[in-house]
């Protein structure tokens, strides 16, 4: 070593030692507006020494020397440094980075990407806006909260699915769900096994161009989560843990507001059992026969006796209970040099608003990284889930619960057999009660998810990782029914059903950073491999003819029948991706895959599928000062995609069936029968492409930010599980064929109202508009399935997807209604067998949600309003309602009513004319019964409601308490929450007391378990 | 260090990659199904079998309630709308195209004669019966797959003609066939059962088309052809009955669909017609001897008392209530929901293996009764003597039409008395029998013309054929008998349907198929619009 160099360093030495005793340097840091900044870094440059700031934006450092130079850092400002000298107090204004060149993102694959880079739509959600919610299902949360994402509830039933859609359907009947992927590997799982308190952060990529790295399983667009125990990372030793807890209240929503004037029967006369609540007025009639009165042989006490006739008035209300919910979770976090630990577990535990009805589910998951070398760091996080859900048989019941008599008391009666314990009702139909007590579904669903992430960086810019992982996933279902209920259930039945999946995912990424080509250009690469298996089998057996009432097990059942099914699925894809930069102000990013699948024959395996994106920042390329526009980014995308259609469509195979017929001498019939499917050998993989234009700017000094994307996409050679016609011998096949356009845009505009020191106030606003055309189909139109049923959805060339078609009211060519002149009704379509026509598209035009948030020191106030603009409801909920004259919209029923329209014959469908020529009006007067009942809604047309609904979604009020200096409180921070959500919803067009939420039932227009609304109380501790 | 690490993790990853089979992509075969080549020809014909009846069954359903056996309680254009036929139809093809295997199978295997006959007998009867309820159907391009997605109908004419040939085909095939299938579900193995039904399957749909002057290419002359089928020998006793037999087994379920609807826990949905309880009890004399076997009364409470009945007074009801507890509803009648479910009376013994009416007033549940071992009958002898009768009444074939019509309920009354032992002291007897025979006789002798004469033929097939719907609507609209049936109560000017729609998942997935209207005649049916209600 040099001489003279050895001569200072020492000299150095003993001065830092002898001359500079060793200092606290504290102080404040602020950003330019004055509000404190918590959780900047600060470092002694060229030492691992460093410090952060406190929720009061103070820190406290140890310095070493007066020329130590301090380094401030903080995401989404300008680093600053200090030199200490001999100041002992230092406070800081961090200037903000308006071209945020920190920011960022984690994209496919895992790859970290500075966001202005991207040329297409990502958008990330922190923490804070998913944690300590009143669900426990994460989708729900979700609602509103990204442009460009459709979230639906199937209903309100505690466990029950939900539907996600980014950028709205690709495929008229393959899946159209989203990629999950946790720890930047894909997820086989529900979004529903995800505790939403262990999640550290999630991003989502719309785009085709955004997903192509993942392939054609990212083809209807991808959700990141990485979550807190994914993300241990080794550095600074620490040690952080925090607990929270969230309990809250689950209440029905959305019942209809009744009348209580008039019970059942028709044309004013009592008919006991009468679905239709057209009777006598309450006022008029003294006594009628109880309810159960012809049950006589069964309950003595009920035989010839006579009740009041009165209105029970929350006869369904109270059918309904309070749900209870909480949610618990547990995160500790420990931090070494080389090593790094993080723990975190949650329990929930949620009860519905119907008996029977509940949901726990525990989360485990645990990581931890290691920096085995200064080149190569492995991760190992592992999570472990299970939830049990217990749920309703048959939500059907929901359709006959809302209309119950109105002087049904149906909770003060029995509602089964003393001694058989058969379902007893008031009519022909199974008890709703006996129905919540005596069938079930129950799901045990475990899943041990783990993955392995290693990276090798061979040199500062060039590294290799490694990830692979497993998802071992098994469900148990156990459906069942005890005896004595109606059809299925009459003599009971027991489906158990078990099956376990294993998916392999691995990929190889090579990375080369940062590589100069000249003086401007820039070049980020990767390419890899990606290798998924799947595997799977499945159990299950059907028992039927319950032996023993009340008790479930195949050996009380005098029938069962077994099934085993296994299966395996290997898709393989190499990918590549080439970002080019010019001086950081337009990037180019050429990507591209190749796909292999092994669900279809073998000439049609490969598939190759490109992409391009741009991205420009005038802002940085003419170095903008302005702070009308501090920042603006203008962004381009094509990208492609593939989608393999499901397993096993290209082979014939044979029925057969064990037990198709038992004679009357017991002998088994046993059958082979052709499949009703046509297996096509020539099933290929579809190719989609998406355009995608965007632009991103900060305005007024950053106190405006805007996100906006439009994107057009167009879906070809669709597989599509296609309908035959039975003539064929088929009756569904699997084909290419199709085409599906969709135009769509997203705009994230979020405004800071108020910015100052303790009142902040954001006004953000989320807009999500689309529309999809069916281009091409194999034939004219295709109904869909929902759930493996016919839904009344089509898919119809030159037709947006999804519509509906149903009969119609004849109509003259001015459009008034055509009345059957001899007994003043409407002329319905299919009675005149006319066929069907559209009656409208459920596709909502656009939705708009937005997002108020304050916030005045410790505490904090946001509100989510969302509108829903169109989409059309066939309401066979609502006419039930208004046919069976429960609800107060039909309560004005004295008198007679007449339907407005003019005499017609159906066969010309012209109305017909008076001896002047005139047309002549209805004057045939009805009753209130028959005007509305087998009449009016006869024509589905005319059962058609828009779906517009305005609604208020969640309000979160927060508190959060930190620890003072020098408190003895053993803890950092304590945060209070006070949520509501679905708390109050209006849709204009559907009656006023039918209270019909249009969420219910997924858009389908039935009465399904009514949607809730909830309250929670959180807490949240950190140490 | 650095290096022993990599050196590990190549080894973990090599193994992890060729383990589990990662270049591997031949997964196209389904490990969980058999192939087309496991196919059995015993267990085809076993499909085969169980789906004809399954399709007969399902149209028996749908023709019930028009042909007032069950009450209507909708409209006429409802019950026959593109809903209804969807099972029918998918059945029907489906049974085509294992026929066509087993067709395949048979053709270089003279093992497999009788299997063909079987086949081609079940099959040709299914086919006939969608053509006699919808008209022309796709036939000649149908089974193509994607290969003909949208194949087109063929003239009925040509069908039935296709059929008759079968029928031919068939009964020589049981003649030379040496192996006999391993289930035979309808005649246990005998071939001779097999050619009379044939025969009368062939007399059957020779009748079915004598108002039209249909060019079959192998029957030139309808009348020579019925006189050589009578003269070979057609079913003409109740063991050569073509029926099938249900079981009491739950699970699959093998009862009768009668027994179904009327014994579980939960009390009937539907009701028994009031015109047809009004034909077995009030309309001769002499009660029909087969009443307490048809139908079984739950309750002994007169159901006027309960208020349940609210229809009375109203001048629209023909019958209302027929009296002595017999609990129905009018043709039509679509107010229904009423908690009078276990008063109302319901499907008896025969043919769906309920309980014996013995004035025993207990609820079905409660009844002794067969458990649904009841029968669908589809052609049976006493059937046989009623179409024997109408032709040779009508054709002048071979035969007194009126020894025929006693004949044929003659086999009728011994079918229903005799089909399970029963309370002696209710039991009809000989005499009661007699009794009926000889009023109806009477009345036939006095009929001055022969319209009023097949009107009692059609009339007493009518009350025998109480299980077989399908033949009761074929009859009606060919020869608008019974006379004096119900009309509909709550009369919309609905007209009757002459045929059903084809259903919807035959419409929306080809083309080349046009709904029809429910006015619409099949080619057998020349009456004029409007004849029938």
């Amino acid at each position: 070593m040099n001489r003279k160099l050895l001569y200072s360093v020492l000299v150095l030495m003993v001065s830092s030692v002898f001359m500079y005793a060793q200092k606290t340097v504290t102080g404040t840091i602020t950003d330019n507006s004055g509000m404190p900044l918590p959780g900047v870094n600060l470092v002694i440059k060229g030492t691992t020494i460093g410090a952060s700031t406190n929720f009061d934006g103070q820190y406290s450092i140890n310095t070493q020397t007066a020329s130590d130079v301090l380094v401030f850092s903080f995401i989404g400002f300008k680093n600053q440094e200090i030199a200490v000298g001999n100041q002992s107090v230092i406070n800081v204004t961090l200037q903000e980075d308006t071209e945020a060149l920190s920011e960022v993102v984690i994209t496919a694959q895992g790859i970290k990407k500075s966001k202005k880079a991207l040329g297409y739509a990502i958008t990330t959600l922190e923490s804070e806006e998913v944690a300590q919610r009143p669900e426990a299902d994460l989708a729900r949360t979700l609602q509103g909260k990204i442009a460009g994402v459709n979230i639906a509830a199937v209903n309100g039933e505690t466990g029950a699915g939900t539907s996600i859609r980014i950028r709205s359907s690709l495929s008229i009947t393959q899946s159209n769900a989203p990629l999950i992927v946790i720890n930047n590997v894909p997820f086989g799982g529900n979004i529903t096994d995800i505790d939403a308190n262990d999640i550290k952060s999630m991003s989502v990529l719309k785009g085709l161009n955004a997903s192509v790295l993942y392939g054609s399983e990212g083809r209807n667009g991808v959700i990141l989560i990485e979550t807190k125990s994914g993300s241990a990372v080794t550095g600074e030793k620490s040690f952080r843990a925090s607990v929270s807890t969230t309990t809250y209240v689950n209440q029905v929503a959305n019942l209809p507001e009744y009348q209580n004037k008039y019970g059942s029967g028709s044309e004013f006369g009592y008919v006991g059992g009468n679905l239709g609540i057209w009777g006598p007025a309450f006022t008029d009639l003294a006594e009628i026969p109880h309810p159960y009165s012809i049950y006589g042989d069964i309950f003595p006490e009920y035989k010839d006796l006579m009740v009041p006739y009165e209105a029970s008035p929350n006869n369904v209300k109270d059918l309904f209970k309070t749900g209870r919910g909480t949610i618990t979770s547990l995160n500790i976090a420990s931090t070494q040099e080389k090593t790094a630990f993080n723990l975190s577990a949650g329990y929930t535990d949620e009860q519905g608003i119907i008996g029977n009805n509940d949901l726990k589910r525990f989360n485990l998951g645990i990581g931890g990284q290691i920096q085995l070398s200064d080149k190569f760091k492995v991760s190992v996080p592992l999570n472990y889930s299970t939830r049990k859900v217990n749920r309703l048989q048959a939500t059907e019941i929901f359709n006959l619960l809302l209309f119950i008599p109105r002087e049904l008391d149906l909770l003060s009666l029995p509602y089964q057999h003393p001694q058989t314990g058969a379902s007893i009702y008031y009519r022909s139909s199974e008890n709703p009660l006996w129905v919540i007590n005596n069938t079930g579904m129950f799901d045990d669903i475990v899943r041990l998810f783990g993955t392995v992430n290693a990276k090798y960086d061979f040199t500062n810019k060039l590294s290799l990782t490694y990830r692979a992982g497993i998802d071992n996933d098994s469900q148990d279902e156990f459906d069942y029914s005890n005896k004595g209920g109606f059809s299925d259930n009459e003599f009971g039945f027991l489906d158990l059903d078990y099956d376990k999946a294993v998916t392999i995912d691995q990929s190889v990424i090579l990375s080369l950073n940062g590589l100069e080509l000249g003086n401007h250009i820039g070049l980020d690469t990767q390419v890899g491999i990606n290798s998924k298996f799947l595997k799977g089998k499945s159990h299950s057996s059907n028992s039927s003819d319950q032996i023993v009432f009340g008790f479930q097990n195949p050996r009380n059942y005098r029938t069962t029948s077994a099934a085993y099914s296994n299966y395996d699925e290997n898709i393989a894809g190499a990918f590549g991706q080439f970002e080019f930069n010019y001086d950081n102000f337009l990037y180019i990013t050429l990507s591209g895959r190749n796909d292999w699948g092994s669900t279809v024959e073998q000439e049609n395996r490969s598939l190759f599928y490109p992409g391009a994106s741009f991205s420009f920042i005038p802002t940085s390329a003419f170095n903008s000062k302005s702070k009308a526009l501090s920042y603006l980014k203008l962004r381009g995308a094509y990208g492609t995609s593939s989608g393999f259609p499901t397993r096993y469509r290209t082979r014939s195979t044979l029925d057969t069936n064990p037990r198709r017929f038992v004679d009357v001498n017991g002998q088994v019939l046993v059958t082979n029968s052709s499949n009703d499917e046509y297996a096509n050998p020539n099933l290929a993989p579809e190719l989609h492409r998406e355009f995608e234009l965007g632009i991103e700017a900060r305005l007024f000094n950053n106190r405006v930010n805007l996100e906006a994307s439009a994107f057009k996409r167009i879906s070809e050679d669709q597989i599509l599980g296609a309908s035959l016609a039975p003539e064929t011998g088929y009756t569904s096949t699997t084909i290419n064929a199709g085409r599906i356009d969709t135009k769509g845009m997203e705009i994230d505009l979020g405004i800071d109202l108020i910015k100052t020191e303790n009142f902040k106030w954001n006004f953000r606003n989320l807009f999500t508009a689309y529309e999809s055309l069916v281009v091409d189909l194999p034939q004219s139109e295709l109904e869909l399935q929902i759930n493996g049923s016919a839904s009344g959805r089509f898919a119809i060339e030159g037709q947006p997807l999804g519509i509906m078609k149903g009969s119609y009211a004849l109509r003259d060519d001015e459009g008034n209604l055509l009345i059957n002149p001899t007994i003043g009704e409407i002329y319905v379509s299919s009675e005149q067998g006319k066929d069907d026509i559209i009656i409208g598209d459920p596709t909502p035009d656009w939705n708009l949600t937005t997002i108020n948030s304050f916030s005045y020191k410790n505490f904090n106030l946001s509100a989510q309003f969302e509108y829903t603009h169109g989409g059309d409801i066939l309401g066979l909920g609502v006419q039930d309602l208004l046919e069976r004259g429960v609800t107060k919209d039909t309560e004005n029923r004295e008198g007679s009513f007449i339907v407005p329209g003019v005499y017609g014959d159906p066969v010309t469908e012209q109305a017909l004319l008076d001896s002047n020529g005139n047309k002549i009006p209805n004057t045939i007067q009805q009753n209130a019964q028959r005007t509305v009942f087998s009449n009016y809604y006869n024509a589905e047309e005319l059962s058609v409601f828009d779906g517009s609904v305005f609604r208020l979604r969640e309000i979160a009020l927060g508190y959060t308490f930190n620890k003072a200096k020098n408190s003895r409180i053993p803890f950092e921070t304590m945060t209070f929450t006070l949520s509501g959500r679905n708390l109050w919803f209006n849709a204009p067009d559907f009656p006023k007391y039918s209270n019909y939420d249009p969420e219910n039932d997924n858009g389908l227009g039935d009465q399904n378990v009514p949607t809730t609304k909830r309250f929670a109380l959180g807490v949240a501790v950190t140490f | 260090m650095t290096k022993k690490i990599f050196l590990f993790a190549s080894i973990v990853f090599s193994m992890l990659c060729v383990s589990c089979e990662l270049k591997d992509f031949d997964f196209q075969d389904d490990p969980s199904k058999l192939t087309p080549e496991d196919v059995s020809p015993d267990y085809l014909l076993n499909e085969i079998q169980y789906q004809f009846q399954l399709m007969m069954r399902e149209h028996v359903r749908n023709t019930d309630d028009i042909m007032r056996y069950e009450a209507m309680t909708d409209t006429y254009a409802a019950l026959v709308s593109d809903g209804i036929l969807t099972l029918e139809w998918s059945t029907l093809y489906s049974m085509r195209i294992n026929d066509k295997i087993l067709q395949d199978l048979a053709a270089d295997n003279p093992d497999l004669k009788f299997h063909s006959a079987m086949s081609k007998l079940l099959t040709g009867y299914a086919t006939v019966t969608m053509v006699d309820y919808v008209g022309d159907i796709p036939f000649s391009e149908a089974l193509q797959g994607l290969d003909i997605p949208n194949p087109k109908t063929d003239d009925s004419v040509l069908i039935y003609d296709s059929v008759l040939s079968d029928i031919d085909d068939a009964i020589t095939d049981f003649s030379a066939a040496t192996v006999k299938p391993f289930t035979d579900l309808y005649y246990n193995g005998d071939n001779q059962k097999w050619i009379a039904f044939a025969r009368s399957l062939k007399l059957k749909l020779l009748l079915q088309t004598r108002l039209v002057n249909a060019n079959f290419s192998s029957v030139p002359n309808i009348v020579t052809e019925i006189n050589n089928l009578i003269a070979s020998g057609v079913t003409t006793t109740g063991a050569g009955d073509f029926q099938f037999k249900n079981s009491t087994e739950i699970s699959p379920d093998g009862r009768h669909f009668y027994f179904e609807r009327g014994y579980s826990s939960n009390g009937m949905f539907e009701y028994i017609g009031n015109y047809f309880m009004y034909m077995l009890k009030d309309s001769k004399s002499v009660r029909d001897p087969r009443l307490r076997y048809y139908v079984y009364r739950q309750s002994g409470t007169d159901p006027v008392a309960t208020g349940f009945i609210i229809c009375s007074g109203n001048p629209d009801y023909d019958y209302c209530y027929v009296g002595d507890m017999y609990s129905g509803i009018d043709h039509g009648d679509e107010r229904t929901g009423r908690a009078d479910r276990f008063l109302r009376t319901i499907y008896g013994l025969y043919p769906g293996g309920g309980a014996f009416d013995a004035d025993n007033f207990v609820t079905a549940v409660q009844s002794s009764n067969l458990g649904g071992a009841g029968i669908l009958p589809l052609l049976s002898a006493s059937y046989v003597k009623f179409l024997m009768a109408e032709s040779a009444l009508t054709l002048g074939t071979t035969g007194d039409p009126a020894v025929l019509l006693e004949q044929g309920i003659r086999l009728s009354m011994d079918k229903v008395l005799n089909f399970a032992t029963v309370d002696p002291a209710y039991a009809a007897t000989s005499t009661d029998v007699n009794n009926y025979v000889a009023e109806v006789m009477a009345n036939y002798a006095n009929a001055a013309t022969d319209a009023e004469k097949l009107d009692i033929i059609i009339t007493e097939s009518y009350l025998a054929g109480f299980g077989n719907s399908i033949a009761a609507y074929n009859a009606y609209r060919r020869t608008g008998y019974p006379s004096n049936i119900q009309e509909p109560v709550d009369n919309e000017s609905v007209p009757f349907p002459r045929s059903f729609q084809y259903p919807s998942n035959a419409l929306n997935s080809n083309t080349s198929l046009t709904q029809r209207a429910i006015t619409e005649q099949i080619f057998w049916d020349n009456n004029p619009a409007g004849f029938i209600k």
